[in-house]
């Protein structure tokens, strides 16, 4: 049996080294290309993912977020929970914010972003809002007049850019009145405005603890408490761990705070993913067979010939669906080598998307994938037409 | 050697039926070189593709080396071909890829012979055919001549029961025939070759041993002194 596979090695690997080089040349470059287009866009969703993933945990949730009890509306004792968390180890730092509406006015113009208000150096340990200031500076904890605003809610003075309401073009050193939840209005010197890329971070607004409890006439409560833990990707383990230590509160991970964001986001990306996909599925098969139906149908009489002097049909047929595997599998290393440099490129210059800079995520599974289509489309397109061939009658074969 | 009783070669169905072959019946002997020649349409080829199992006849029997080759399978008659069979083409047919060693130890290979029997082998056979020198040359760097010994050649790498022959001879000027059909007669008489050739040139018939004439499908005459065929 083995012998057959030998004899159809050999037609195949004389057919193709001393065939018509530009043509195999051409092949391979193409089925690369369609390798290529097998795991460039997945790879760009999977950046887009860490992207998004990243921002979660770094502009908007930390690692775990602590929040009031089922049918509470707040957290009381917070520094004490705060103390508390702080010692878990494995924890970093934990952040007490307390967030809601608020109405902010500027020159006429109004929006209504999320008001969170937290304490500055807290936050510093758990978010990198502080790191994103574009212009003037992050808040102190002795704030109380100030603010600082995303650069969505800052807006643009031509309205037309902002594609959310925003305040029209707020600067640093401006005046905004900002009116709470419990009706009471106060003025804010704009401190500095950041620039995070997160879409909601961007459009929030920020204000210290200790002037939202004079506002309200609370203290030493929260509505969320942010947690930044040693390590991201085990928030399960580490939710368990905050609990056995007595943290009573609902604790979320960053994954179960953002996954309908993420969902359909990646639900959207997986569509057109698989769209291209097939695609690109497709141009390979019909590329290859296109390729293989050609060769065969030249060959004809050679093949009846062969098939004449004794050769079996499978013989035929296996050589083919060598030269159509030679063909998938070269066409993947040329692939291989086009991505390198395609990812390495945009490793060194991200593509920049609305939420910042994506690098391709190039995972070993999407790889594998890619190989085994390729391979599964060159079996298919290197048999069908050889068997197609090989199936005619020897003599109308040798008769052409 | 061959046993053909009644074969008949029929095409299309009622008004258009075409009887290629018309009950023909022949015997054909260990050694013989038989020569098939008539007219355009007279059924030579259609023969000889019965013979060779390319074809299957409408009707009649037939066994070649004692087996009832009629109702063999597609993959038996194929590997029939392969280990008793040896086939020469009108135009050579060579594999364009395949260097004369390769597309003569081609068949060899399927049978399983190693690379070095078949390189020894081969190398034997193209000193046979005349073409030592021309081992690792292409099809395309030899002549018609030269490609057609290779074809020979690989016809008698497995050193078959039979070597059938359709007009090796056809794209040959004279000087090229007369060294094919010398070299033919050569092999069958030193190796004791069965051989049937067609041909419809009258001075090859002064090679065969024996000439059967065929006329609409029939067999017409045959001087075949030991009555081989009627």
């Amino acid at each position: 049996m083995l012998e057959d596979e030998r004899v159809a090695f050999f037609l195949a690997s004389r057919l193709i080294t001393r065939g018509n080089k530009g043509t195999l040349v051409l092949t391979i470059m193409i089925i690369a290309m369609v390798f290529v287009n097998l795991i460039f866009l997945p790879s760009i969703i999977a950046g887009v993912v860490v992207l998004f993933n990243q921002q979660s945990i770094d502009y908007s949730y930390g690692n775990l977020v602590i929040e009031p009890r089922e049918n509470e509306l707040v957290i009381l004792n917070v520094k004490e929970l705060q103390q508390k968390i702080n010692r878990i180890p494995g924890v970093v730092a934990s952040s007490p914010r307390y967030t809601s509406g608020a109405t902010i006015v500027y020159k006429g113009r109004s929006a209504s972003p999320l008001l969170v208000a937290m304490n500055p150096e807290d936050e510093k340990q758990v978010l990198k809002i502080s790191t994103k200031i574009i212009s003037g500076d992050y808040l102190n904890e002795a704030d109380t007049d100030q603010i600082l605003i995303g650069k969505t809610l800052a807006g643009n003075r031509d309205q037309k850019v902002d594609r959310v309401a925003s305040l029209g073009g707020a600067e640093v050193g401006k005046t905004v009145a900002v009116t709470f939840i419990n009706g009471v209005t106060r003025s804010y010197r704009i401190k500095g405005i950041l620039y995070s890329g997160s879409a909601s971070t961007d459009s929030n607004a920020f204000i210290t603890k200790k002037e939202i409890e004079s506002v309200l006439g609370r203290s030493d409560t929260a509505n969320q408490v942010l947690v930044r833990t040693t390590t991201t990707g085990d928030e399960n383990a580490m939710r368990l761990t905050l609990m056995q230590y007595g943290v009573q509160q609902q604790i979320w991970t960053w994954q179960d705070k953002s996954a309908d964001f993420l969902k359909s986001i990646v639900g959207s990306f997986d569509i057109i993913n698989f769209i291209s996909t097939i695609v690109s599925l497709i141009i390979a098969v019909v590329i290859i067979f296109i390729v293989i139906f050609i060769n065969t149908v030249y060959r004809r009489k050679q093949i009846g010939i062969l098939q004449a002097i004794g050769i079996d049909r499978s013989i035929i047929i296996k050589s083919y669906i060598f030269q159509a595997l030679f063909i998938c599998v070269c066409g993947t290393v040329a692939g291989c080598i086009l991505l390198a440099a395609v990812l390495q490129y945009l490793t060194a210059s991200p593509l920049v998307f609305p939420g910042g800079p994506v690098a391709p995520v190039l995972e070993p599974l999407l790889v594998f994938r890619a190989v085994a289509s390729l391979f599964i489309v060159s079996l298919i397109a290197g048999y069908v037409p050889s068997w197609l061939t090989t199936r005619e009658e020897i003599l109308s074969a040798i008769r052409g | 050697m061959i046993e053909g009783s009644g074969l008949a070669k029929i095409y299309g169905k009622g008004s258009v039926e075409v009887r290629a072959l018309d009950g023909v019946d022949i015997h054909i002997r260990k050694g013989e070189f038989v020569g098939i020649t008539g007219a355009s349409g007279s059924g030579k080829s259609t023969l000889l593709h019965l013979l060779g199992l390319l074809d299957r006849p409408t009707t009649g029997s037939l066994a070649i080396d004692g087996v009832e080759v009629s109702s063999l399978s597609e993959r038996e008659r194929t590997l029939f071909r392969l280990n008793r069979l040896g086939y020469v083409f009108q135009d050579y047919a060579l594999v364009p890829e395949l260097t004369a060693e390769e597309n003569i130890y081609l068949p060899s290979k399927v049978r399983g012979m190693t690379a070095k029997e078949c390189t020894r082998a081969c190398r034997d056979i193209l000193g046979l055919v005349g073409l030592r020198d021309r081992v690792s040359f292409l099809p395309g760097e030899m002549s018609g001549g030269e490609q057609q010994r290779v074809a020979i050649a690989r016809a008698l790498i497995n050193n078959p029961a039979i070597v059938l022959a359709d007009e090796p001879c056809a794209n040959l000027d004279t000087r090229n025939s007369t060294l094919i059909l010398e070299l033919i007669q050569k092999l069958n008489r030193e190796l004791n070759q069965t051989v049937l050739m067609v041909s419809h040139e009258e001075w090859h018939q002064r090679y065969f041993d024996r000439v059967i004439v065929m006329q609409d499908g029939k067999i017409i005459s045959d001087n075949d002194s030991a009555g081989g065929a009627q």
